[in-house]
């Protein structure tokens, strides 16, 4: 959808249903696990026109690797596709001993931050409020 | 005036909040989302999961200090007038009274229509604060019980001549001559600069201590979180014990050499704290600087840190 287009935006989450929807990795993102326990994604990358062109001439990457720590290697692996974002920051609130508060606003900022960068997909569970789908959307 | 029945649920687990010397239990799963202004007048907002739940508002009574009744009238004929054209007339009621805030002038009232909400609106003498916090609740629970328990455990003026301040599960005092000057609520760290004339008193708190101290020191962590406060002090750094938890202690003078013009000031001491606490898996901190050399200040803040 393009960006200008306003109109066709679906409508923002509620907290509630930001908290109770469901984030599942991208299937084409490879992870291993490094020496020190920590996680590296390693993700294809489609070059663009002129780094096709150019990749006759240099060599370009076709994947690129991402090494998370160790608290987002944890986060990781939790987004399995069945626990929620509210299960997540139970999971790590308890285990790092963080307020809940603490734990949510920084696994939020982390999941969007993997979702922009299309390595998870969020899935937003039907509500009362869910915002209908657009058309083409 | 009658009391307000009923209890809060005993099961429900509570945590302090405390800001600007104004302090009460809320349910634990309620957290700040606002908090803005100062000692004098002020909000505090706090949310649950779906909704606001709490509004907390402080301002300076001024010079002729209304009685609370009176002050009460005037928020209700303010709030009535923001109700849109046509809206249902609210139902207020009034005239009631919080047992513990015996002593205090005050009074409690319930509003229905637009909103709903449990109140109590207090004059606090010595502040000469106005105090007004207000619990909503739905259409399903009126959530008398939690009310009940926040307007009991209010606590608006200064304890022994210290301030209580709890927010994120970082409960401590501080003298009430302090003010808080700067305060940073980020994920993992929080931290306080208070302030009394020229002094200065920093205490801050950062979860995920045993990820902090992996590569670093707890000397280290210190020096590099006051790094700013600490510069052109010549300190001296030594392990120590602390409630048991492994510690240091820091202290020092401003350098001459650093700070040449300093000459012409009072001597400046700095003296730090900071412990790890690996059951709450937290490190906390406090540095002061002061005049005075020995200040016992330091510690006493640390004495009242709740740590695990």
């Amino acid at each position: 959808m393009p960006r200008w287009a306003v109109w066709r935006r679906p409508k923002p989450l509620s907290r509630e249903q930001s908290l109770a929807s469901v984030p599942l990795r991208n299937q084409a993102v490879e992870a291993e696990r490094t020496d020190d326990g920590s996680i590296r994604l390693v993700v294809p990358v489609r070059p663009k026109w002129w780094a096709r062109w150019l990749s006759h001439l240099v060599y370009v990457p076709k994947t690129r690797r991402i090494v998370l720590d160790e608290i987002g290697s944890y986060v990781w692996g939790l987004c399995d596709g069945q626990r929620s974002v509210r299960d997540i920051i139970g999971a790590l609130s308890a285990r790092y001993k963080l307020h809940r508060k603490e734990a949510e606003v920084s696994v939020v900022a982390y999941l969007r931050q993997l979702a922009g960068r299309g390595l998870i997909g969020i899935a937003v569970l039907p509500g009362r409020d869910t915002p209908a789908p657009t058309r083409g959307s | 005036m009658a009391p307000i029945e009923s209890v809060a649920n005993e099961r429900e687990r509570w945590a302090r909040l405390g800001w600007h010397g104004i302090a009460c239990d809320v349910p634990e799963d309620w957290c700040p989302g606002s908090l803005e202004g100062d000692y004098a007048s002020g909000y505090l907002r706090v949310e649950d999961e779906t909704s606001v739940r709490l509004e907390l508002r402080w301002e300076s009574a001024g010079r002729s200090v209304l009685p609370a009744s009176a002050l009460v009238d005037n928020f209700l004929k303010q709030t009535r007038k923001k109700l849109p054209r046509g809206a249902p007339e609210p139902a207020v009621d009034r005239g009631r009274a919080v047992k513990e805030l015996a002593g205090l002038d005050h009074e409690a009232f319930t509003w229905r229509g637009g909103f709903n909400a449990h109140s109590v609106l207090l004059v606090e003498p010595d502040s000469r604060r106005v105090v007004h916090v207000r619990v909503f609740f739905g259409e399903a629970d009126d959530a008398k019980g939690q009310a009940r328990r926040i307007f009991g455990s209010l606590a608006v003026a200064p304890r022994g001549g210290m301030l209580e301040w709890a927010v994120f599960g970082l409960r401590f005092q501080m003298p009430e001559r302090w003010r808080l000057e700067q305060s940073a609520l980020q994920t993992g760290r929080l931290q306080f600069r208070f302030r009394s004339g020229s002094d200065e008193l920093e205490v801050a708190r950062q979860s995920l201590a045993e990820v902090t101290l992996r590569n670093a020191t707890l000397d280290a962590w210190f020096q590099g979180l006051f790094a700013k406060s600490l510069r052109g002090f010549r300190t001296a750094s030594r392990a120590a014990e602390y409630r048991g938890h492994p510690a240091m202690r820091c202290g020092g003078v401003l350098s001459l050499r650093a700070r040449p013009l300093a000459v012409f000031r009072r001597r400046r001491i700095a003296t730090g704290l900071a412990w790890h606490c690996p059951e709450a898996d937290k490190v906390f901190a406090i540095r002061c600087d002061t005049e005075t050399a020995d200040d016992p200040l330091a510690d006493r803040v640390a004495d009242s840190i709740v740590c695990h």
